[in-house]
């Protein structure tokens, strides 16, 4: 049980040479602090009950951080009341004013104080409270029911409650840290006590000495609690190996200085000292200590606040039983974590505080988002993977497609040819010999038959040679018949001849035998490369190149005429797309360069054996 | 007199039965043939003097047949009978080594006299086009 102070009850003093004006304020506050924490009792709309109770503390919450979590449980313990609480709060100061005279003269000057204020529940904290009031309580505040807590029993010597008293008392037993202690460090050799002087701090010692006593036998056990606190701190800095530490309270050194055990004395004794320390209750720890079976003050202020509650609502305090309040094991982790203490070497039950994250607590989430992100980049690459493989099977089929298309027109072209060509023109050529013969056996028939039969004869042959154009536009008997390259030269020669355009062809290295695939594929975009010649370029002359490179034949045709912006080439029409479409169902490439006012040329190569399904026609 | 030997290939029948028959007025038509294998096969075997053939037929065109009838030895004159008129054929047959060119629409009055050139080792070509 740890606590203390420094007061500002003097500063106030100094302020205020009465003192008590100060003191006045401060309770206002409270009233106004306790006002606005049950705002029920203001804005409820019902006027409540007024009941009056006075909180008796040790030390000032501003002094004891152990004070402060116990009356913050009683604050919020009492807000379920249904009167409206006017909540008195007063210090007794009895460290800072431990003389006789101090205090009586106290006590005279809170029996004036709360002489036309009688409380309906008086609530001490801490031994010296409960002590004041057990001693002053039928002669100040006689028949007023006392609840006390923030004490051990033993802190109040051979004093006895009467039986308008009833509370909790907290409970230390060093021993049960001490066991914890021998748990974390099997061999320990020495116990180190620490404490101070003053009246609180005797008490602790006190309960401590009678709860280690059975184990002085088993240990070397050191009370360091006369000491002041340079002396104290040197000591602690060598102390032998094999040590723990247990600190009960120091909020009065031995040359008579005052410290806050909580916030003041604990880390001082940490940072000197160079074994474990283990504390009394749960305020000490967080400040380096290791922890041990410690007081819970806040746990007492709940159940101190309860027992108001019940009391205002008229149960005596005969009514309700003393109750103990059982302590908790808590450790600090970090301290475990520096002396090296395993925590499966707590008891049972151990609450651990200031757990510090692992690395993979700390960065999990990172590593979860990281995850997430590399997943869902995966998905989509797996999409856009399997999006484009897609896109790739669909332009296979497309180009399969156009593939079945082009076959389809030249089969069909073919058939058409060959039907033209093998049977009307023959026909045709039978019908002109036979009306020559007819015509020559008549010899004595009219001269107008004859000339009717003759220019019968001039007509058929006239429909033959249609017949024949429009079998050779349809497909190049030439080209099946003589060749690719007596077909090409035959193209351009005809083209030359019917638009005006004089055209060099040049081939090179060509084979004498060339699939029928290939040759009709560079035939054709000969002949489109042509149409779109004669419609765009204005041009008058141009050249077509064969070569055969490799294994492969290379056509070019060049005009220098007015150009395009190649980079529009996809709103070019049917023709390039029939040009490129033709070329790449055999493995092939075709390609247009060209510029404004630069000329055009095309390209396209196609290999000799074309892997894919070629052209069966 | 005796009558030069032809060998005729033509893969169209009607045509076929006209072209013998103005033959035969003339010559001695020792074989004739439906496609280009057959004419090779019959040309090897009858020794011909004259082979008058079509250009478009079937399985070998008459300009590869008569490439193989000419690696055989044969030393038969050509003459070609076509319904084709451009200048590539003609210069595609005389190339092969063909003496004679004659358009079908102009055989009755073209064939003789381009048979009877090709015997004087001399060529004959019937004007292209449609005007007789």
């Amino acid at each position: 049980m740890s606590d203390e102070f420094r007061h500002p009850s003097g500063l106030d003093s100094g302020r205020y040479p009465q003192g008590w004006p100060g003191r006045a304020r401060l309770v206002l506050a409270v009233i106004v602090l306790a006002a606005s924490l049950f705002p029920q009792s203001i804005g409820g709309g019902q006027i409540k009950a007024v009941r009056r109770v006075l909180l008796f503390n040790d030390f000032s919450s501003i002094s004891s951080p152990g004070m402060a979590a116990l009356d913050q449980e009683i604050v919020t313990g009492l807000a379920i009341s249904p009167y409206q609480i006017e909540l008195y709060n007063e210090t007794l100061e009895a460290t800072l004013f431990p003389d006789e005279a101090s205090q009586h003269s106290f006590d005279e000057w809170y029996v004036r104080k709360y002489a036309d204020r009688k409380p309906d529940v008086i609530i001490t904290v801490g031994p010296a409270s409960l002590k004041f009031m057990v001693e002053s309580h039928e002669a100040s505040f006689p028949n007023t029911p006392v609840i006390f807590c923030g004490t051990t029993e033993e802190m109040l010597d051979r004093l006895k409650p009467d039986s308008y008293f009833t509370g909790v008392w907290g409970v230390a037993q060093p021993e049960m840290t001490l066991i914890a202690a021998l748990h974390l460090q099997p061999d320990t050799k020495h116990v180190v006590v620490v404490g101070g002087v003053g009246t609180f701090d005797r008490s602790l010692e006190a309960v401590t000495k009678e709860s280690l006593r059975k184990y002085e036998s088993q240990f070397e056990f050191t009370y360091l609690t006369n000491l002041d606190m340079p002396a104290l701190l040197e000591r602690l800095r060598r102390l032998p190996s094999k040590t723990i530490v247990y600190h009960t309270s120091i909020v009065e050194d031995a040359a008579g200085a005052h410290f806050i055990d909580a916030s003041q004395s604990v880390p001082m004794l940490v940072d000197a000292a160079n074994a474990p320390v283990f504390v009394t209750d749960d305020v000490d720890i967080g400040k380096g200590t290791v922890g041990g079976y410690v007081v819970s003050w806040s746990a007492d202020g709940k159940v101190a606040a309860g027992m108001a509650v019940r009391m205002l609502e008229g149960a005596k305090p005969q009514q309700i039983p003393v109750v103990r309040n059982s302590d908790v094991y808590m450790f600090d982790w970090r301290a475990l974590h520096r002396w090296g203490f395993k925590e499966s070497d707590l008891p049972p039950g151990s609450v651990v505080m200031f757990r510090e994250l692992s690395i993979w607590e700390r960065s999990k989430w990172i590593w979860i988002s990281g995850l997430l992100i590399i997943l869902s980049l995966a998905l989509l690459a797996t999409y856009l993977h399997y999006g484009r493989a897609e896109l790739r099977k669909s332009r296979d089929t497309q180009v399969q497609l156009s593939g079945h298309l082009i076959k389809a027109q030249e089969k069909e072209r073919s058939r058409l040819a060959s039907e033209l060509h093998d049977d009307f023109s023959q026909r045709l050529a039978l019908l002109a010999f036979g009306l020559q013969n007819t015509e020559e056996t008549l010899p004595d028939s009219p001269e107008m038959l004859k000339q009717t039969l003759e220019e019968f004869r001039h007509s058929v042959i006239e429909l033959a040679d249609d017949l024949h154009n429009l079998s050779h536009q349809l497909h190049s008997s030439t080209l099946d018949t003589l060749g690719l390259v007596t077909g090409l030269r035959s193209l351009c020669k005809e083209f030359g001849a019917r638009q005006g355009i004089e055209i060099d062809f040049t081939s090179e290295g060509v084979p004498h035998t060339v699939r029928p695939e290939v040759s009709l594929c560079l035939f054709r975009i000969v002949q489109e490369g042509l149409q779109n010649l004669k419609k765009h370029s204005g041009t008058k002359t141009a050249r077509l190149s064969l070569r055969n490179i490799g294994d492969k034949l290379l056509l070019s045709l060049c005009d220098e005429g007015m150009g395009f912006d190649a980079n529009r080439l996809e709103k070019s029409g049917l023709g390039i797309l029939s040009m490129q479409g033709r070329a790449r169902l055999l493995g092939g490439e075709f390609e247009i360069h060209s510029k404004p006012g630069k000329g055009t040329r095309i390209e396209a190569w196609v290999p000799l054996e074309p892997a894919a399904d070629p052209l069966n026609v | 007199m005796i009558r030069p030997r032809v060998l005729l290939a033509d893969d169209h029948v009607a045509l076929f039965e006209a072209e013998l028959a103005l033959l035969s007025a003339h010559f001695d038509v020792v074989g004739t043939a439906a496609d280009g294998a057959a004419l090779v096969k019959e040309a090897r075997s009858l020794c011909p003097d004259v082979i008058v053939s079509d250009i478009s037929m079937p399985v070998l065109t008459g300009i590869e047949a008569m490439r193989k009838i000419r690696e055989s030895g044969s030393r038969a004159q050509f003459v070609f009978l076509t319904v084709h008129r451009e200048e590539e054929f003609v210069e595609a047959c005389m190339e092969a080594g063909a003496l004679g060119y004659v358009q079908k629409y102009h055989m009755k009055q073209d064939l003789m006299p381009a048979i009877l050139a090709a015997l004087a080792g001399q060529t004959y070509v019937s004007k292209l086009g449609s005007s007789p």
